[in-house]
């Protein structure tokens, strides 16, 4: 199990589940975004400073800080 | 009457249909959250009134933000009788989470599917749709007329179906959740109509959501968060497995990504297209225009009416005088302003509804990440350009409350389009063709004090709390002609309302304060022999205060005050003040070189010095009293007071320099730019030594891994 974050770009993951770190309203929020076990997500981009990602889920796209994007744990 | 909420996720076109629906002009954008607070408007159909409500956009029911605390609160306590659910059809696998929710809670349900891109992204069967989740379902393009009326007959239809006794289906997964074994919690807390929502409470608890266990007085941890969430999603996937085709592309990617969002042309293609906005609103474009709308409002407005009103009433009279300085004089320069201060409105709705406001956001997210900002705040910030009150209401959108308050308190930084008159008249008169590079530099110096009030507010006072940065990226669009003359009609009415109301009575205010003396006696203009006019008298005192940053003739001084209310009404006083009794620019520029007038300038040295004040000091009554109520009285004074503190260093700096320059030329610029090399590096240097040495040698110690 790794984290999102640390999956090539590009490359589709399958989601395993949302840390246990992941403070509880943050869980709550990725969840309702669709970041659910067993659905497939991707890196699609990373800015300049790597600072912020750009998630491809559930058919649509999402940009996230670094540090909420690593909370996603996946099955590379 | 039937009471209706319009609900869906952020940028899914709710404005824009309450706006069909209610026939409004509110404020719409491809952005995430453009509303933040609810609004209703009662209108007739079909002889029926219906109240629509339009909420802020929410991705489900549970109040982790703002919004989704406003939305949660209207729909259990208001009585709603039906609730309108707005979806994107090209994101129904996300959009119809929150539809499920709410066929949880109970409360009736239409959902419209809105296609907002031309392109539809898979093919949906809607009659099945409608059978498999069990409500109504209106497939519609909310910029088309034609949906609004199919979504008021389905109200309508609906509407009597309740009345005959009509029970909304519940979703069939609820059976899975076991959701029985809730209800020994439900009793425990005083909340109101319980039963009325119970499987919303019942999910809610199992879904571990403070604010409803806290309702119950529930400390237990069910941890059935995860489990909700895959029931919900595995319901959808299996609806739209069954009335949906393959999605031929993914939402909010494009192939023009790769140009704008690329690492290192992000930057450069964004100051280039901000670049070109402000280049052709401000100076060719804008400028041509605002050149002819001045011709016209001379030649054919002011000179024969002003013949008229002398005629009658003869030159001597007060009334004239009044008419011709505060309102042709007055008024008059600042109505010249309307196409450039169009265009820049009309600029920013283009940006807000392209879709690239997002993707600048995701481009800045690092920088302004460093500074205890977000990328979210880009959006206030560029608002900010247009106009501070309403920009200012915008940064509810931000995820902790640090930084709500802290880019609430750096948009008045922003050059707003009120402050563009000031620096085109007094810095037209002064530096003629140069004064596109003063303006320019106005424009940065805002954005780089702004940036720096932030890190400063990180470092001391308001440090930022967890940030998501959670935006989604809606597709590229582009503005329809309807739209485009729809954006500039409503930007040209809301800039002559404002001068016609408040610009045009705080002219009058000043024309009186500086036409008579404390005892009530005209004074008229001839200043030698009439006496001293109350404002004359009131900037005497305050002038010694602002000696030291070059200005201090009494005029200058008073039209800061006076701008306060308005920041237009600056020039149109400077205006006043001078004498000048055509609104036109040029005559009010050369009087500020005349000696003894009471708006004079000494030198170019001091109109830099006052430009940068009024860039940098107090906002408008307007956007203080939002701020008052966005951020808080505390929090707006100690705003007041940075702005007052940082306009009269920056100010004080900027003359100082320019003096400097005046007098020793090319040179001044060397030892300056010598002098901030050796502070920076001096103040890096001090830095490392303090950190533990590790810049100057590759041995590291302990102490310095510890850190």
């Amino acid at each position: 199990m790794e984290k999102l974050t640390s999956i090539k770009r590009g490359k589709y993951s399958q989601i395993e589940k949302i840390s246990d770190d992941a403070p509880l309203k943050i869980k709550r929020r990725l969840l309702e975004l669709g970041f659910t076990k067993g659905e497939k997500a991707r890196v699609v981009r990373k800015s300049l400073l790597s600072h912020a990602y750009l998630v491809e889920i559930r058919g649509y796209t999402l940009s996230v800080r670094k540090d909420i994007a690593g909370y996603v744990i996946v099955v590379p | 009457m039937i009471n209706v909420a319009l609900l869906g996720n952020p940028n899914t076109g709710k404005t824009t249909i309450y706006n069909s629906l209610t026939i409004s002009h509110e404020h719409v954008g491809n952005w995430h959250g453009v509303t933040v607070e609810e609004r209703a408007k009662i209108y007739k159909y079909k002889n029926e009134e219906i109240k629509m409500v339009d909420l802020p956009g929410v991705y489900s029911l549970s109040a982790l933000s703002y919004e989704e605390g406003v939305t949660i609160d209207y729909l259990l306590n208001r009585n709603v009788d039906m609730v309108i659910n707005i979806c994107d059809a090209s994101n129904l696998k996300r959009n119809l989470y929150l539809t499920l929710s709410l066929l949880e809670m109970g409360i009736p349900c239409i959902l419209v599917v809105n296609q907002i891109d031309k392109r539809p992204i898979c093919k949906i069967d809607f009659d099945k749709l409608e059978k498999l989740l069990g409500l109504k379902v209106v497939y519609i393009n909310a910029q088309n007329k034609k949906g609004s009326l199919l979504v008021n007959d389905k109200i309508l239809e609906l509407y009597r179906e309740i009345k005959n006794g009509h029970v909304q289906a519940k979703p069939v997964y609820l059976r899975e959740l076991n959701l029985s074994k809730m209800d020994g919690y439900l009793n425990l807390g005083k909340v109101k109509k319980v039963d009325r929502f119970k499987d919303f409470y019942r999910i809610k608890l199992l879904e571990d959501d403070e604010k409803i266990k806290g309702m119950f007085d529930i400390k237990e941890s069910f941890g059935q968060l995860e489990r909700v969430a895959e029931v919900r999603y595995s319901y959808i996937d299996d609806v739209l497995g069954k009335c949906c085709g393959k999605n031929e592309r993914v939402y909010g990617q494009s192939k023009l990504d790769k140009i704008l969002l690329n690492r290192f042309l992000a930057l450069p293609i964004f100051i280039l297209i901000i670049a070109a906005a402000f280049y052709l609103t401000f100076f060719s474009l804008g400028a041509w225009l605002s050149d002819g709308l001045n011709f016209l409002l001379d030649k054919c407005i002011a000179s024969p009416l002003l013949r008229f009103m002398v005629g009658v009433f003869g030159e001597e009279s007060w009334i004239v005088s009044l008419f011709q300085v505060a309102i042709i004089g007055g008024v008059g320069s600042i109505l010249g302003f309307l196409p450039q201060v169009a265009l820049l409105f009309f600029f920013l709705s283009l940006l807000e509804d392209s879709g690239y406001l997002s993707r600048v956001a995701f481009v800045f997210e690092d920088i302004l990440g460093k500074v205890g900002l977000s990328g979210k705040s880009v959006y206030t910030l560029l608002m900010g350009f247009g106009c501070s009150t309403s920009a200012v209401l915008t940064a509810r959108n931000m995820d902790d409350k640090n930084s709500k308050i802290k880019t609430g308190l750096l948009t008045p930084y922003m050059s707003c389009s009120a402050k563009f008159p000031i620096y085109s008249v007094l810095g037209g008169a002064f530096f003629g063709a140069n004064n596109i590079f003063v303006i320019l530099g106005l424009y940065l110096l805002g954005v780089v004090i702004a940036i720096l009030m932030s890190y400063i507010y990180e470092k001391t006072i308001l440090k930022s709390k967890e940030q998501s940065f959670i935006l989604e990226f809606p597709p590229y669009r582009v503005m329809n002609v309807k739209r485009t003359f729809s954006v500039l009609f409503l930007n040209i009415k809301e800039f002559l309302t404002r001068v016609g109301s408040v610009i045009l009575a705080m002219n009058i205010i000043v024309w009186i304060l500086s036409n008579f003396t404390i005892t009530f006696r005209f004074v008229g203009g001839n200043i030698e022999g009439g006496g001293v006019s109350m404002l004359e008298t009131f900037g005497h005192i305050l002038s010694p205060i602002f000696k030291p940053l070059g200005f201090s003739s009494w005029g200058l001084v008073s039209a800061l005050i006076a701008g306060l209310v308005a920041k237009e009404v600056i020039v149109s006083s400077i205006a006043m003040f001078n004498g000048v009794q055509e609104g036109s620019m040029a005559l009010i520029g050369s009087s500020l070189m005349i000696a003894g007038s009471p708006a004079f300038f000494g030198s170019a040295s001091s109109v830099l010095s006052y430009l940068v004040f009024c860039l940098l000091y107090f906002p408008c009554i307007a956007t203080a009293s939002v701020l008052a109520k966005e951020i808080g009285r505390k929090w707006l004074i100690i705003g007041l007071i940075s702005e007052f503190i940082i306009a009269y260093i920056v100010s004080f700096m900027v003359y100082r320099f320019a003096l400097a320059v005046e007098s020793f030329g090319g040179w001044a610029v060397l030892i300056l730019i010598a002098t901030l090399v050796i502070i920076g590096l001096s103040i890096w240097a001090i830095k490392k030594a303090i950190k533990g040495r590790c810049a100057f040698s590759h041995r590291c110690n302990k102490s310095c891994k510890k850190r």
